[in-house]
């Protein structure tokens, strides 16, 4: 089970609203492959992991992954704090104030609905930790374009901030599917699906 | 088994060079070798802002977080355990500290007045 710590991973303080930055970030809110389709991706593929320790790294990548959900709506309540309607209307926003005034909902920045087929979870542990490499390019390839698209210091510094955690993420990855592929035969990767076939979990060197 | 045909192999990291909490939360990473970022943005990053127990208590909590990735995947890493058990001290004693000017972190947290759903929430 999950307790909350009341505060961010990264502190936000936003001192200038902006509706444009907020329907570009909302994106990593609800869009393909922002934060609430990766806590969920991961938290769900656990269930198919073979061990401990895979079933563990996708915890903790998946709790993470909660924390910036939180981040990404504190950054589109904050761009939209104190907007007056002529603003949000100015700035692109009036056809997602109609449906949502300045409530944060989980849509893409063209307005796409989120979707659980986002969470690809597939129920092989080889399958899913290449879909989580993949994921977490994607997403660092969102918080570039990002990038190009904002210059407030204080949005960017957050947005840097959740870029550099995909790259990590995609590193622990890449070294828990190399723990996978020691359990297996090398000759052979693919002679059964390890999700269906238990192996005993790898116990710390000298333990 | 880097020349094994039909897989993917990715190294794995060593155990080196951590940057200090605080800078490790600038940056987004403790981990000096894994630390990649945008050319387009360009120089070093400005240090995160906040009030000053919280934010060294989010410093603390965030290396934390990073380094039980590490111990994840390397669970034999004696020298990453060492550190994280050190930071963790590091973060109880400010915890009594913050709970006694602060209030509430958690749920968990002893208090003889409820501050738990008074003081704002992180985005307010």
């Amino acid at each position: 089970m999950w307790s909350y710590q009341k505060h961010l991973q990264y502190p936000i303080h936003i001192k200038n609203p902006d509706a444009r930055a907020a329907q570009v970030i909302i994106s990593q809110y609800g869009g393909p492959d922002g934060e609430i389709g990766a806590s969920l991706r991961y938290l769900s593929q656990r269930y198919a992991m073979p061990n401990a320790q895979l079933a563990g790294i996708l915890t903790d990548i998946g709790t993470e992954e909660l924390a910036h959900l939180e981040m990404v709506g504190t950054l589109v309540c904050q761009l939209c704090r104190g907007l007056t309607p002529e603003q949000i209307q100015q700035q692109g926003m009036a056809p997602y104030f109609v449906d949502h005034t300045a409530g944060v909902w989980p849509q893409a920045a063209g307005g796409i609905p989120f979707t659980a087929t986002e969470f690809a979870s597939k129920g092989d542990a080889i399958t899913d930790l290449h879909e989580n490499l993949a994921a977490e390019q994607k997403a660092r390839t969102t918080y570039d374009n990002i990038l190009r698209l904002v210059d407030d210091p204080d949005v960017v510094d957050v947005i840097r901030f959740l870029r550099q955690r995909e790259v990590t993420h995609y590193q622990r990855f890449g070294e828990a599917l190399e723990r996978l592929k020691d359990q297996l035969d090398e000759r052979n990767f693919y002679a059964f699906n390890p999700s269906l076939k238990p192996q005993p979990a790898r116990r710390p060197a000298g333990s | 088994m880097s020349e094994t045909l039909t897989m993917v192999s990715i190294p794995y990291q060593e155990y080196a060079a951590l940057y200090s909490p605080m800078e490790g939360l600038a940056r987004g990473t403790l981990f000096q070798a894994l630390d990649k970022p945008l050319d387009a943005v360009g120089g070093a990053p400005r240090k995160p802002k906040g009030k000053k127990p919280w934010l060294d208590y989010l410093a603390l909590g965030f290396a934390l977080d990073d380094l039980r990735l590490f111990l994840d995947v390397n669970p034999e890493n004696r020298e990453a355990l060492a550190e994280y058990n050190d930071l963790l001290q590091k973060r109880k004693e400010l915890r009594g500290r913050l709970e006694e000017q602060e209030g509430m972190t958690d749920v968990f947290s002893e208090s003889d007045a409820w501050s738990w759903a008074v003081t704002p929430f992180p985005w307010m």
